[in-house]
């Protein structure tokens, strides 16, 4: 309990530093601009394929329920309010995770073992300014956006399906995703993929920063970065879910 | 002798254990100053407690009449200008080139393109490296690395050079080039160095002056000869 609370007070005072980075100068704009094509335009590859299983599953899934009653025309509103709401942004944001989350917690933890966080500043520059705080700005700009491509590649696979395999017209699909998609469930995503996107930025760049004892201990850190990033997001997901419930939104 | 760096009292604490325990030593212009001692008897630490990578828990440091003592990190960054450090195995960017390493203070102060260029290339061509300067780090040998780290704290033209093993795990004649390059920048540019070391050999070598540090405190400071004529059992078993 007490390990859990100290990583907890470190977490939030590193998250604290980056908030005040973001307001003072230097500002690394090259870099986030780098870490932006590093961390979001290269997870797209994982992203479209997320998209594109999840929609094929989500309507097969729906499909299986509403068949038997003959209500397969309700297949369109449950895959797209399913879809960019809930399963789209958490299992998104788990697939990059395990991409983007190991992969900042083990290029940081492999620079401090080996002194290159030092050098940095034997050098004059602030590694929380020049490495930490691009990559975590990068991720949260970015997996928002992602999801959203998700989303959009998760409703068009879930079109394909549908038509195919239901014989569900363009026109009723498209106005049911409409109907159903409003602009308040758009947001309920971007708000939702925005915090899992803090939260992917926070805990692997944290995990890399307390990382010793050469390239074993940055593969510990990295497993458990991992593991803390994924259950942080379940946790988020619920409590958030939660307010909107709340909020009926 | 001009002072550039004088330490007093210092005491650093690691977790529930005190490292250095009250060490006191000064650092003359154009000195090789050799701290010498076994593995995990503090040595590394001294020199990232100087450069302000570690907070010291009690004492005073002065760094070229400069109290340091308790300077917040960004007032270190301004202090660190005046010291070149070169980390054990080097403590190269792994993704940057050999060009980008070398000139990382420069780009970071965005000088023109080509004087940093002409820059990179000087210090490179100091410890004989021009023609790697397009290499990655993993490219490059274990004694390249730390010869392109010395180049790397070079720029600026620091007065003082911090040395953390530089020859540890170097063939001999690996070694000897580094020794050599230590040695030089001392008669050359009237740089003062401590250089952190267990390899005697190399100490003599570089020593104008020997501490020698055993369980956080010094047990001598002295000439080389004076070292081994010294009849402390601990000092004489290390030089034995």
């Amino acid at each position: 309990m007490y390990g859990f609370i100290l990583h907890l007070q470190n977490i939030t005072l590193l998250f604290w530093d980056i908030l005040k980075g973001l307001f003072s100068r230097p500002f690394y704009w090259e870099d986030l601009l780098k870490e932006m094509d590093a961390l979001g335009v290269d997870s797209l590859p994982i992203t479209v394929l997320t998209g594109i299983f999840l929609g094929l599953v989500l309507t097969l899934q729906a499909a299986i329920g509403v068949e038997k009653i003959g209500a397969v025309s309700l297949v369109p509103r449950a895959v797209a309010m399913s879809l960019v709401r809930e399963i789209g942004p958490v299992m998104g944001s788990l697939m990059i995770a395990g991409r983007v989350g190991a992969g900042i917690t083990s290029q940081v933890g492999s620079m401090k073992v080996t002194f290159q966080l030092d050098a940095m500043r034997s050098l004059g520059t602030d590694p929380l300014r020049k490495l930490i705080l691009p990559k975590f700005l990068a991720i949260t700009i970015m997996l928002p956006l992602l999801i959203i491509i998700l989303d959009f590649i998760g409703l068009l696979s879930a079109y394909f399906m549908a038509s195919i395999n239901l014989n569900i017209g363009s026109v009723l699909f498209w106005n049911e995703v409409i109907n159903t998609n409003g602009f308040v469930n758009i947001i309920n995503a971007f708000i939702k993929s925005f915090v899992f996107g803090t939260i992917i930025g926070l805990i692997g760049n944290y995990y890399g920063l307390i990382s010793e004892g050469g390239t074993e201990g940055v593969g510990i850190s990295t497993t458990r970065s991992v593991i803390v990033i994924f259950v942080s997001i379940l946790a988020a997901d619920f409590v958030l879910t939660k307010i909107f419930y709340e909020l009926m939104i | 002798m001009k002072t550039m760096l004088e330490v007093d009292n210092l005491w650093f604490k690691y977790e529930d254990r005190y490292i250095l325990k009250g060490i006191s030593l000064k650092l003359f212009e154009g000195e090789n100053l050799i701290i010498l001692g076994g593995s995990g008897g503090g040595k590394s630490t001294i020199l990232r407690v100087l450069l302000g990578l570690e907070e010291v828990d009690k004492g005073k440091i002065i760094i070229m009449g400069e109290d340091v003592t308790h300077l917040r990190e960004d007032e270190w960054f301004g202090v660190r200008k005046k010291i070149g450090m070169v980390f054990q195995d080097g403590a190269l960017f792994d993704f940057l080139s050999v060009r980008g390493n070398v000139g990382y203070r420069l780009y970071e102060q965005r000088l023109p393109q080509d004087e940093i260029e002409k820059i990179v290339r000087e210090k490179l061509r100091i410890v004989g490296l021009e023609d790697v300067i397009d290499y990655m780090p993993s490219e490059l040998s274990g004694g390249m690395k730390r010869r392109v780290a010395i180049a790397r704290a070079l720029v600026g033209d620091p007065p003082i050079m911090f040395y953390d093993e530089p020859t540890t795990g170097l063939d001999p004649i690996t070694a000897k080039i580094i020794v050599r390059h230590i040695n030089s920048l001392r008669d050359k540019f009237g740089v003062a160095s401590i250089v952190v070391t267990h390899e005697l050999n190399y100490a003599y070598m570089l020593a104008d002056r020997i501490m020698m540090l055993k369980d956080g405190t010094f047990i001598f400071e002295g000439k080389s000869e004076d070292l081994v004529k010294c009849a402390d059992p601990y000092i004489k078993e290390f030089v034995k």
